[in-house]
């Protein structure tokens, strides 16, 4: 028999505005040395773990190797990042650039979503608009002529409502912090329905989520004596969300 | 529906954290004897209720399973509240580490609402209270859930 799903399977992850950099040339990167050079006034942070990729064909012979690692250094001013193989382990340094870009740029984007922290609500609306294409002069009949309508763009709005708890290590100041960033670039969210978690980590094949990069456009602080600390969060798609709502 | 399966993810866990204190306190479950000697002066109650357990659609029915427990620690009346408080947090203690575990693929997943008490009841006509012929002092506390049984 069917089960209602309660709220409690839901959760909301996300992925931090001004985390994805998907142009980097051949010269961002060192020939000795760690330092990337990525681009100024990111969203980086100490810790953050993120994906280095080079575009198919580059040789990265002596140069820091692609794959998952994480943000070792990053100064917004300088645009300047280095990367380490561990959270908060060495950095990571090239004896040789890498080479063979093509047209191709490599990328250094959030690796994954991650749990925002004492979420107590999200909700998520898609809205489409209409387009009157009703037409005079249709063959009288019994009934009076309806109207017609083609479906015109798409739209899309979000909140959330975070609990403020003394754990400030979780995603839920960058939240805040990142809505009056001014590179949103990377803000994602990852809207579960019904999660599945494995070795206590998602699964995302058994899972049901939408993810949807998005814009952040409000973070209301409410602060009272009576009520827990609570920020809401609104947001709204910047590019089709992606809808996984199948359990396999 | 399982609802012994439901019943027996408190039972068992508030049986164990209960059996694990030196010395351990005797849990009675629902429709179980309290069959405590006159010399016990400490002991458990638990009472789970099963609320609304399915939603109904236009042609049939959907799971959807809701219910309450009430747990109650019974220590002895005139010596204070710090026994009885101390017994009554291995309760939510319990509770709220069933409610963290994760949502997996299978069995059965509980979700509790928002803990109500301890409460000490203060109306003479109350069960809990202080005031009552009870040779007992109480304490009571009680919550929501809301649980699936996952296939």
């Amino acid at each position: 028999m069917a089960t209602v799903l309660s709220g409690t399977s839901g959760a909301l992850y996300y992925k931090p505005a001004g985390t994805s950099v998907t142009t980097l040339a051949i010269s961002a990167f060192p020939s000795s040395g760690g330092n990337i050079t990525v681009g100024t006034f990111l969203g980086f942070k100490v810790n953050d773990p993120v994906t280095l990729a080079y575009p198919s064909g580059a040789g990265a012979t002596g140069a820091i190797a692609a794959g998952d690692v994480f943000v070792k250094t990053y100064v917004e001013t300088t645009g300047i990042m280095t990367v380490s193989a561990t959270a908060g382990g060495t950095a990571l340094v090239a004896s040789a650039a890498p080479t063979a870009f093509g047209t191709g740029t490599a990328s250094i984007t959030y690796t994954a979503a991650e749990s925002v922290g004492q979420v107590r609500e999200w909700s998520f609306e898609i809205t489409r608009s209409e387009i009157d294409v009703t037409t005079i002069g249709q063959t009288v009949s019994g009934t009076a002529p309806f109207r017609a309508y083609i479906p015109g763009f798409a739209d899309g709005s979000g909140s959330a409502t975070v609990y403020t708890t003394d754990d400030d290590t979780t995603l839920s100041s960058r939240l805040i912090e990142d809505v009056i960033k001014r590179e949103q670039n990377g803000a994602t969210m990852k809207l579960y329905i019904d999660q599945i978690l494995s070795s206590g980590t998602p699964d995302d094949t058994k899972s049901r989520s939408i993810e949807v990069p998005v814009i952040l456009t409000s973070a209301s602080l409410n602060v009272n004596p009576d009520d827990g600390q609570s920020v809401e969060i609104a947001f709204r798609p910047s590019a089709a969300p992606t809808f996984d709502l199948s359990k396999s | 529906m399982n609802y012994q399966g439901i019943r027996a993810e408190f039972e068992s866990d508030l049986h164990t954290a209960y059996g694990a204190l030196s010395p351990a306190v005797p849990v009675y479950f629902d429709n179980t004897f309290n069959t405590v000697s006159d010399a016990e002066t400490e002991f458990i109650h638990v009472n789970l209720q099963f609320g609304l357990t399915t939603e109904t659609t236009l042609t049939t029915q959907s799971d959807y399973i809701r219910g309450t427990i009430v747990i109650r620690a019974y220590t002895e009346k005139g010596k204070g509240p710090a026994r009885n408080q101390t017994l009554i947090d291995t309760a939510v203690t319990t509770l709220r580490a069933l409610s963290n575990q994760a949502k997996t693929s299978s069995g059965i997943y509980i979700r509790i609402g928002a803990l109500n008490g301890p409460s000490f009841g203060t109306e003479t006509g109350a069960t809990e209270s202080r005031l009552a012929l009870i040779p007992f002092f109480i304490s009571r506390i009680d919550t929501s859930f809301v649980a699936q049984v996952i296939s």
